[in-house]
């Protein structure tokens, strides 16, 4: 456009400077005419006055004739001179005078005149001609006036024409120089917006790679609600083959396409979308959502985050957004949330087939559609529970199960995950799989209506047995199973067989006890259901026990840090009171385990190794007597006495017994410990004055629970420290015993073996401690 | 209490993410490099990376997946088991394959401290 308007005002200098030059020329020319025809009436002039002269001097007639053609000649050049001046008022002027000197004083040329004067002049002709010299003389200088004026104009106009020249000269060079400065110039710039297109072109790329690599999404969005830019993981996230696929739609196109939840299962409002919410003016917006394609899509988590693009008044045009997948996190939340409410609700019936319908029926509908118990009973597979998403189709799973059990030698079913012991993960189960499978058209029917798509087996094992299996079927939720699946099946399958087994443990004994109830006496079946209650007990707490110690391990660890952290007295004061619940806590679930241990597994395992007892007995003392500043124990060490012992397992009867002495004895008299070595055994006894123990309790001291009977007093712990003190050095070999009166106070006597025969002697150079 | 100079590098392998957190952050407010696995496979795949040598592994016997005696079954298998250092965390120790050491749930953190600091 600029290049267009300079080369047309560039054309109409040009064409202004040549069409003045072209008249300058042409005045030039003018004036040389001008002279050229007064050069012409001079040879006239001159002529007509040598012809006339001649015809003075002589008379000779020949000589009028160039005078009388001067007559016409003179007046045609006059006529073409007044022509060519009329534009000149001083040149016509001029012209005039000549007219009227030549006319009027030398009669303009007239030969009949010429003769007349030749006459009068007789014989001496010079009067005449020096009259006629003044005449022509005087038209000499009239023309010699007029050329001059030519001459003078023709100087004037030669500078005219030298300035046009030098004009249209000027014009031509700066247009020139103009044209191609501007020319490079628009050259230039085009180069600069191509270079910066280029660059700008390297920098999306760039810029595109990045966000490529990035496993988050990220779109742009604009006011008009046009999806300006997605990356790959965004449209992975919203299911676009790629990012071209997702940003050829809107921003509501998109978000159309999905459910929108809340965190809390409501539903999402759209206006609350970050990008909206940063787009109407939020300085930023963050926003967990859940979201699905469909029914048939499984619920996926996101965090978004989105980021306003402001113009220059501050104005938010664009809005960032940045999609993080949090679904797999979710997922492990749920499901460990599951696994806990699982627990919850398994260990809260020691009924069997309850048991078995609540493994089923936690497990529909968060881990599958449809899910099965097998249970092995008397070397048979039974199917003892089921649990379908749709209730009315549990009697079709029921039925199938019923008209076609599974083939034993089956390969891919539950009997081979029973007999394997190996879980089996199916993603998609494969339709021929279901075809060779049915044994007929009826079969396959019924097998096709269930719409079997993905399958998990685990097997319910406890202690390497195989009880049996649970099976989990994805139908109508169109999901499918993945490793994270198998896994999470199995930890569900985990916990439900340790429930199955202790439920079953139970029903064995209710049996049992139902069958000899008939043939008991009263007291021998309240013996039994007191035995019953202690087994009941002691799988409650084993259970329990287990679950404890992970979190209550989580909480000394913590405290043990919080010390290092904690600078007030009254923050270490908190954390040690943490610390010592904790300690207390962790003491009775160890009690709880062990009294366990002594009742299912056979007895406390112990460990013998080489030691000094009088070093475990020192460190237990200077323990208690950190931990009881005001009272007195009464210890007198003595090195040297040696066993082969479970090392742990006799400090912790040793402070069981020194911390009883201390609770329940007189706490203005001091304890007493005492170790000695007996032949082939030892002997630890512990003394505290006091009221004794109630003479009819002292024979249940050693019995579990019995913490609120002795002494009429309520014990901090469970009742279970003297039971267990009495399991471990029963499985040292060894007996404990108590006696408490009055007079005597209370003395609990240890006696255990030095070794497992009975006796061995140390080489004393290794038993230096 | 060991210098925080100390980067030595202690592998845990626990599935219980507060006790394993937990045990995280003493280690390392303690000086050592800790990495962290929730059970035996991710604990295998640590121990094969060949960019971090680790000095101890406190390996935990129950955990989904693959739980601790198959990561121990596993390393004897490949001839491995006398290079790792492999301390047992359980709230089962009368369960743990004999011939390592054993620190029962809830744990002493003093003694396991000490442990951890006699072996790297």
């Amino acid at each position: 456009m600029i290049s267009s308007a300079l080369l047309l005002a560039l054309l109409v200098g040009v064409v202004y400077s040549f069409s003045s030059l072209a008249s300058a020329t042409k005045w030039l020319h003018h004036t040389d005419e001008v002279r050229v025809n007064i050069a012409l009436l001079r040879a006239t002039l001159l002529d007509a006055e040598t012809g006339l002269r001649g015809y003075l001097i002589t008379g000779g007639t020949d000589f009028l004739a160039p005078y009388e053609r001067g007559r016409a000649e003179w007046r045609q050049q006059l006529g073409q001179v007044r022509q060519l001046t009329s534009d000149n008022p001083e040149q016509q002027a001029r012209l005039h005078v000549l007219e009227h000197v030549v006319i009027d004083e030398l009669g303009g040329f007239d030969a009949v005149r010429a003769e007349r004067e030749r006459e009068r002049a007789g014989k001496d002709p010079a009067g005449v001609l020096r009259q006629h010299k003044v005449i022509l003389d005087k038209v000499r200088a009239q023309l010699a006036d007029m050329e001059n004026e030519e001459v003078r104009l023709d100087h004037i106009r030669e500078r005219d024409a030298a300035r046009r020249w030098a004009l249209t000269a000027s014009v031509l060079i700066i247009g020139a120089v103009a044209f191609v400065a501007f020319t490079a110039f628009m050259t230039a710039q085009r180069r600069v917006a191509e270079m910066r297109r280029r660059h700008g072109d390297e920098e999306r790329r760039f810029l595109q790679a990045v966000f490529a690599g990035i496993d988050d999404g990220i779109t742009l969005l604009d006011r008009d609600g046009r999806l300006i830019f997605a990356n790959a993981g965004a449209a992975r996230m919203m299911g676009f083959p790629s990012a071209q696929a997702l940003t050829a739609n809107s921003g509501q196109a998109v978000t159309a396409r999905f459910e929108l939840r809340s965190e809390d299962g409501s539903p999402f409002p759209v206006e609350n979308l970050p990008s909206r919410r940063v787009l109407a003016g939020a300085p930023s917006a963050t926003a967990l959502i859940r979201y699905r394609s469909g029914p048939s899509d499984r619920w996926r988590w996101s965090l978004v985050n989105a980021t306003p693009v402001t113009d220059a008044a501050g104005a938010a045009i664009q809005a960032i957004s940045v999609f993080r997948d949090v679904t797999a996190d979710r997922e492990a939340q749920d499901r460990q949330r599951f696994l806990l409410r699982a627990v919850d609700e398994l260990t809260s019936s020691l009924d069997y087939e309850a048991t078995l319908a609540a493994v089923a029926r936690l497990a529909v509908p968060v881990l599958a559609d449809w899910c099965a118990v097998d249970i092995v009973e008397d070397g048979e597979l039974k199917r003892l529970a089921t649990a379908h998403v749709d209730p009315d189709k549990v009697s079709s799973v029921t039925e199938l199960a019923r008209r076609y059990p599974p083939d034993p030698a089956s390969r891919t079913g539950v009997h081979e995950i029973i007999r394997t012991g190996r879980p089996l993960l199916m993603p998609h189960i494969p339709e021929e799989l279901l075809k060779r499978a049915a044994v007929d058209d009826e079969h396959l029917k019924l097998i096709e209506a269930l719409e079997l798509r993905s399958f998990v087996g685990v097997p319910l094992t406890i202690g390497g047995r195989v009880l049996g299996a649970i099976s989990f079927v994805m139908a109508e939720s169109h999901r499918f199973y993945g490793e994270d699946d198998l896994a999470f099946a199995r930890a569900l399958a985990d916990r439900a067989a340790l429930a199955i087994d202790n439920a079953r443990l139970f029903r064995e004994a209710e049996r049992g006890r139902a069958a000899i109830a008939a043939q008991l006496s009263s007291e021998e079946r309240r013996r039994i259901e007191a035995e019953d209650q202690a087994r009941f007990a002691e799988t409650f707490v084993g259970m329990l026990g287990h679950d404890l110690r992970n979190p209550l391990n989580a909480i000394k660890m913590t405290t043990h840090l919080l010390r290092k952290f904690a600078k007030a007295p009254n923050e270490l004061t908190a954390v040690e009171r943490v610390a010592s619940s904790a300690q207390r806590m962790s003491n009775m679930v160890g009690q709880l385990l062990d009294l366990t241990r002594s009742r299912l597994a056979g007895g406390i395992q112990i460990e013998r190794r080489p030691i000094d007892l009088c070093g475990v007995v020192s460190e237990v003392v200077d323990e208690l007597r950190r931990a009881h500043p005001g009272r007195q124990i009464t210890w007198n060490a003595r090195a040297g006495i040696h066993a082969a012992v479970d090392r742990d397992r006799l400090a912790q009867v040793a402070s069981n017994l020194v911390g009883n002495a201390l609770e329940h004895g007189d706490p203005t008299r001091p304890v007493t410990v005492a170790l000695a070595p007996s032949g082939d055994w030892v002997q630890l006894s512990v003394h505290n004055d006091g009221r004794p123990v109630p003479p009819d309790q002292l024979p249940f001291l050693f019995e579990p629970f019995r913490r609120t009977m002795i002494r009429g007093e309520r014990s901090k712990g469970l009742g279970l420290g003297l039971y267990i003190a009495q399991q471990i050095i029963t499985a040292h070999g060894g007996r404990i015993d108590a006696s408490s009166t009055a007079e005597a106070g209370t003395t609990f006597t240890v006696a255990f073996p030095r070794d497992e025969a009975g006796a061995v002697a140390f080489p004393e150079q290794q038993l230096v401690s | 209490m060991n210098v925080a100079t100390n980067r030595s590098t202690v592998l845990i392998v626990e599935d219980d993410e507060e006790s394993r957190d937990t045990l995280r952050e003493l280690l390392e407010f303690e000086g050592y490099r800790v990495q962290t696995a929730v059970n035996g496979q991710e604990a295998l795949a640590r121990l094969n990376r060949p960019d971090e040598r680790i000095c101890i592994m406190l390996l935990d016997l129950f955990m989904p997946v693959m739980d601790g005696w198959q990561v121990i079954e596993q390393l004897r298998a490949d001839g491995r088991l006398d290079q790792t250092q492999i301390v047992i965390i359980t709230s089962a120790p009368y369960r743990a394959p004999a011939g390592l050491p054993v620190f029962e749930k809830p744990l002493d953190l003093d003694r396991v401290m000490n442990e951890v600091q006699r072996l790297c």
